[in-house]
């Protein structure tokens, strides 16, 4: 046991080992910290990020990054900053970060104002412009890429797509950055002066500047930048600007970020924020891949295209072919057909297989389900046919007993006559022997009644009826064929005695046809004893409980019992051992005994003769 | 001096016809034996020494016909009239042979039974007074 042991923790310890070994090579990830200074869902930010993550995670080996929003704009205290400066501090205490992405200058000015928080980590920037980081002085391990905004290709592509322009209006917020923004693009279009008059609304509620751009003269065209606050100092989120100035200016609004479009704008030479994400990502790769940040200084980098809206092309009807050829237009809505062709040609192929489906599934339930009432009708018909040939069975059956039940008859009948005409006598006497007639009348309408039990049991048999299932005692049925057949036994020299086993549970069926079982294999016996010569003919039919539930009614014959070759075939229809039989009798009891859920078999008895078996099950019913 | 009457044995299985007919003979001057088996009968030495035997062919056990050649064998000149549910030419044949007085079919008219039961017992007088006449001349 021990030295089992011991070798299961030797084992686990080389399994440790190569663990441990393997481990700080392949699976030590570069960490990556993304420090924004605003929220990252805000629209602008989120398209950089996803630039950002996408370009990161095509690292050739893993980066794990992390992600701070430090939300300034909202939550400027400087006892928020000291709270967050130690927040950050003592979170990445453990970690040793590689590279700071810090997305728009704040967050620079942040990072560089507290460099002791990521000690050893290289620091990139984006979301800059030129103009922001004239006033900084950057150490050596700072560099990033610088945000080049460019409102003049804006302008070019709203003169060709609408020569007539003779008025641009500006319109911007009135936050610092709205203003800054909005200073770089005047110096920018103060080279169309002549072409253009460029309009700046008054400072206002948003609310009248969107009143005011719904009434702008002909041949205007709209140029928004940013608007963080309105003419009243009341903030908002530019994008959403953009979409409400594009809903109620009557005239097109032109734009310089791709965060706009789809929100309303025409579109413009606009700014990919995306795009800039994937630079500053890929210089955070370089310096992650061994590059020093000194050796990177930081560049302008172009991530202009020049873009529009489909839909609001058409909304304005201005003519897409006046654009240059590397234009991108978005949003088209071509007819389907167009566009989708192979997927028009596979959904109409897949509703015409769809329905040429469901017709074949519906053509074929209804076929089903007429070759299932067809089915169900030949059934019927067969079962009907089983009746009758059942109930034709039974009638010859007992056209065979006729005579030995009219002489069964013959027993009440002539006791009745005897004591009718006795009575008559003992009336005639004198004194009128009454108790004599009173006994005598009793007699009378005792053999009455026997006589017409006999008739009532052979009419059963005789009449068609309906196959009905209720629960029967075994041994009673065994009486009723008995009493029918006793005077054809007696006729024929055959003892024949009845053995029920008393307290059976009832068996469920229908009592006709289980009284025709039991006289088929009666007579059956009866017929293979006269084959027999001088042998004592004695039948015991009996009842007995047998296994799993089922009541055994046998029917013992002192015959010459079944031969090999007849054994066989002995419930075939047809099959007949006697010259005149027709050989239904034993294939209609078969029949009926597995309609009863039955068995019926038959053994030669050891003694001679032969025993018939049927097994029926108990009634369910009667047996709780 | 008192006439005996006449005694019939009735040997049939069938309970209520027996009784019956036993009912018939009696009141019709009869005195009466009945029994339900041939071998009933003959384990009674009364029953050997009626004067007519009123019997059943279908019996369980021995039959009618049976107890007659039984009877026949053991030189026995009891008169028989058979009354049976189920008469076939057979029986009737085999009884008229074997010396039967009557072959009666149920149900029986009482004057014919009654007519056959005289027969018979007039026969078994007949033969006592030839035996006895035979007894005196030996």
């Amino acid at each position: 046991m021990s030295s089992l042991r011991q070798r299961l923790a030797g084992a686990a310890l080389v399994a440790a080992a190569g663990l441990a070994g393997a481990v700080p090579a392949a699976a030590q990830a570069r960490q990556v910290v993304l420090l924004y200074d605003e929220r990252t869902t805000l629209p602008g930010l989120a398209v950089l990020d996803a630039g950002l993550v996408r370009t990161l995670g095509s690292a050739p080996e893993p980066v794990e990054i992390y992600r701070e929003a430090m939300d300034l704009s909202r939550f400027g205290s400087d006892a928020y900053l000291h709270l967050l400066r130690d927040y950050l501090h003592a979170k990445y205490a453990g970690k040793r970060i590689d590279v700071v992405i810090a997305v728009l200058g704040p967050s620079l000015d942040f990072v560089l104002a507290h460099d002791d928080l990521f000690p050893g980590a290289a620091v990139v920037f984006c979301g800059v412009d030129r103009d922001e980081l004239a006033g900084r002085t950057l150490p050596p391990h700072v560099t990033g890429v610088l945000l080049e905004r460019d409102f003049a290709p804006t302008a070019e592509v709203a003169l060709l797509l609408q020569p007539e322009t003779e008025r641009m209006v500006l319109v911007s917020g009135s936050a610092e950055f709205d203003r800054r923004i909005a200073g770089q693009a005047i110096a920018e279009l103060r080279a169309y002066e002549g072409r253009f008059e460029l309009v700046f609304p008054a400072a206002q509620r948003l609310e009248d500047l969107l009143a005011e751009v719904s009434r702008l003269p002909p041949n205007t065209v709209v140029l928004y930048t940013t608007m963080f606050r309105d003419g009243t100092g009341a903030p908002w989120i530019p994008h959403e600007v953009a979409e409400r100035l594009s809903a109620a200016a009557n005239a097109p609004v032109y734009g310089f970020v791709d965060q706009y479009l789809g929100r309303g704008i025409v579109g413009g030479h606009l700014y990919s924020l995306e795009t800039h994400g994937e630079q500053a990502a890929g210089l955070a790769l370089q310096i992650l891949a061994g590059a020093e940040p000194a050796e990177l200084p930081p560049v302008e980098r172009s991530a202009d295209r020049t873009m529009l809206d489909w839909r609001q092309l058409r909304r304005w009807r201005l003519d897409p072919d006046r654009l240059p050829p590397d234009a991108v237009v978005l949003y088209r809505q071509p007819s389907l057909w167009s566009e989708y062709r192979f997927e028009v040609l596979a959904a109409a192929s897949l509703v015409l297989l769809q329905g040429a489906m469901i017709a074949g599934l519906l053509a074929q339930y209804l076929r089903r389900r007429r070759a299932e009432s067809e089915r169900r009708e030949a059934e019927l018909a067969l079962q009907r046919q089983r009746v009758e040939l059942a109930h034709l069975s039974r009638v010859a059956t007992v056209g065979e007993l006729t005579a030995s039940v009219a002489h069964e008859l013959n027993q009440p009948l002539g006791a009745i006559l005897a004591n009718a005409e006795a009575a008559e006598r003992f009336l005639a006497a004198e004194p009128p022997a009454l108790d004599e007639v009173r006994e005598i009348l009793a007699d009378i309408r005792d053999n009455d009644l026997r006589a017409s039990e006999i008739i009532h049991g052979l009419r059963g048999l005789m009449e068609r009826h309906e196959v009905t299932r209720r629960p029967l005692d075994a041994g009673e049925l065994l009486r009723e064929v008995v009493r029918l057949v006793s005077s054809e036994a007696a006729a024929r020299g055959i003892d024949l005695q009845i053995s029920p086993s008393p307290g059976l549970p009832p068996v469920l069926g229908d009592p006709v046809q289980l009284q025709q079982v039991i006289l088929n294999l009666i007579l059956n016996g009866f017929e293979a004893m006269s084959e027999s010569t001088g042998a004592r003919r004695q039948m015991i039919v009996s009842t007995s409980r047998g296994a799993a539930d089922t009541v055994i009614i046998a029917v013992a014959d002192t015959g010459p019992g079944i031969s090999p070759d007849a054994a066989p075939r002995l419930f075939e229809p047809f099959f007949s051992t006697k010259p005149s039989g027709l050989g239904m009798g034993l294939s209609i009891t078969c029949t009926i005994v597995e309609a009863h859920r039955g068995r019926v078999w038959a053994e030669n008895n050891p003694a001679g003769g032969a025993t018939f078996y049927v097994t029926l099950p108990f009634c369910s019913e009667g047996s709780k | 001096m008192s006439v005996k009457p006449a005694s019939i044995a009735v040997v049939d299985d069938d309970d209520s016809f027996r009784r019956a007919l036993a009912r018939l003979l009696r009141v019709s001057g009869y005195e009466t034996r009945s029994y339900a088996s041939a071998e009933e009968f003959l384990a009674d030495d009364e029953g050997l020494r009626v004067d007519c035997l009123v019997l059943d062919i279908q019996l369980g056990g021995m039959s009618g016909l049976d107890l007659q050649r039984r009877l026949a064998a053991d030189r026995s000149a009891l008169p028989i009239v058979f009354v049976t549910g189920h008469p076939t030419a057979e029986h009737r044949e085999r009884a008229r042979a074997a010396g039967s007085i009557a072959f009666l079919a149920k149900p029986v008219p009482a004057e014919t039974l009654l007519d056959a039961v005289t027969r018979g017992v007039a026969a078994r007088a007949a033969e006592r007074a030839r035996a006895a006449a035979a007894g005196a001349g030996a």
